[in-house]
């Protein structure tokens, strides 16, 4: 089913269908959720929270992309507890995340230690995404994580298109410098940053 | 672009790099970068070290997600969870329900019970330790000297007697007991053992005058009557919207 017909649908207050859009988009608003926050017990809030949110106000959607629609009110979510539990910023690698969740294998071929490194790099760099500011932090994860082009990003956030560049530009920096900082921590495949 | 020095260019060409990275630039500032970077090894390997950068964020692995997070179509339907939609003398209370259950709402409730607390300790502690004068107690001027003091008759410690001491002003039964000194000389008991106790406690001839002075201290048990009802209101709705959240959590 189109997905414009399943949003009319839900304004008409069809919880079906509207359960139909959550499968559809469940896995985009978790991740984004546990990249901004860094926990996966408070981001499964989160994205539960997004979704109640959605339904209620969905009659107040007046078209455009529902996926940048569904991820800004992920990202208000997400603000509003890092707000309250005041973690923006990791202030001490000694409390490091160990990251809860299940990562999807890239395909079937991928062998055991493969996997476990690339569980071992999420877990890296998600530490580096918590130390970035956290406006900066949700452009890198929706462009480089989550594959958004800088117009989807620049609707999902409510910024200009200048806004959304200059953002990547110096959230990727940070990034970058936190690898050369702490490239001891990255699995050895990929400790080329000098 | 020739308009910047050295410094300056580097500074401009890095600007673009993440635009570069994806593919966002035209062909004049493309064309730019890839001379710039050929001829200024400091900018090659900044553009290099912020590819890899990008390319290790390209590898983060997807997480599954946890649990399906459909919403349930009986509670979403029948409005219970989040839309007060109950009619007539319902609609408050399930208005209440639905404020309750909003993440963010309802923040100050739990400093408002710690600030009620703390000051039902305080006002307590206040009249514990009688830190401030306080209402329906009479003004004693001279206090190492009592108005009236009970003392043993014949020494056996059978009966007790009123005997007055203090200051005549004091006198609070000034209308009907006359005080010792005056010009029927009184005995010693003045009235019998029950007239004594209706007029030390101001049963009868309690006059405006005394009155007066006993109310100009702070009315204590009110004002901790008042806080405490505060607080028990305060404490015992942090306790229910608490209860709520967890049920609906859970559910």
């Amino acid at each position: 089913m189109e997905e414009q017909e399943l949003i009319s649908r839900c304004q008409s207050g069809d919880v079906a269908s509207f359960n139909l859009l959550v499968e559809r988009y469940q896995r985009l608003v978790y991740n984004l959720a546990l990249r901004m926050l860094g926990d996966a017990v408070t981001a499964e809030d989160a994205t539960q929270d997004t979704f109640i949110s959605a339904y209620k106000a969905i009659g107040r959607f007046r078209g455009g992309s529902f996926k940048a629609w569904l991820l800004r009110i992920t990202a208000n979510s997400c603000h509003d507890r890092l707000r309250v539990s005041r973690r923006a910023r990791v202030t001490s690698l000694d409390g490091l995340i160990e990251e809860a969740g299940d990562f999807i294998r890239d395909d079937t071929s991928e062998s055991p230690e493969e996997y476990a490194q690339r569980r071992e790099l999420s877990r890296v760099l998600s530490i580096g995404l918590a130390h970035l500011p956290e406006e900066q932090r949700l452009v890198v994860v929706l462009s480089d994580i989550q594959g958004l082009s800088y117009e989807e990003i620049s609707q999902a956030t409510g910024c200009s298109l200048g806004t959304v560049k200059s953002r990547l530009n110096r959230g990727r920096l940070r990034m970058r410098d936190f690898l050369r900082r702490h490239g001891e921590l990255l699995p050895a495949e990929f400790r080329q940053h000098k | 672009m020739f308009l910047f020095g050295r410094k300056g260019r580097c500074r401009r060409v890095r600007g673009m790099f993440s635009e570069y990275l994806d593919n966002r630039l035209g062909d004049e500032d493309r064309d730019i970068v890839e001379r710039h970077v050929e001829s200024c090894g400091a900018c090659s390997e900044e553009l290099e070290s912020l590819r890899m950068t990008v390319d290790l964020l390209h590898r983060v692995p997807e997480a599954r997600v946890p649990r399906p997070f459909a919403l349930r179509e009986a509670e979403m339907e029948k409005g219970g969870v989040l839309e007060p939609r109950a009619t007539g003398v319902l609609r408050p209370a399930a208005a209440f329900a639905a404020a309750v259950l909003e993440p963010q709402s309802m923040r100050w409730l739990r400093p408002a019970t710690a600030i009620a607390v703390i000051a039902l300790v305080m006002v307590l502690m206040l009249d514990f330790l009688q830190v401030v004068p306080q209402g329906g107690e009479p003004v004693v001027m001279e206090p190492d000297r009592p108005a009236w003091t009970l003392s043993d008759r014949d020494g056996g410690g059978n009966e007790d007697e009123l005997k007055f001491e203090g200051n005549e002003s004091l006198y609070l039964g000034a209308g009907e007991v006359p005080p010792p000194g005056s010009e029927e000389k009184s005995p010693a008991v003045p009235q019998p053992a029950e007239e004594g106790f209706h007029a030390l406690s101001g049963a009868e001839g309690y006059d405006g005058q005394v009155s007066g002075e006993a109310d100009t201290g702070w009315p204590m048990l009110q004002v901790e009557i008042a806080v405490g009802v505060v607080a028990f209101i305060l404490l015992a709705v942090t306790v229910y919207v608490g209860w709520l959240r967890r049920r609906w959590r859970d559910a």
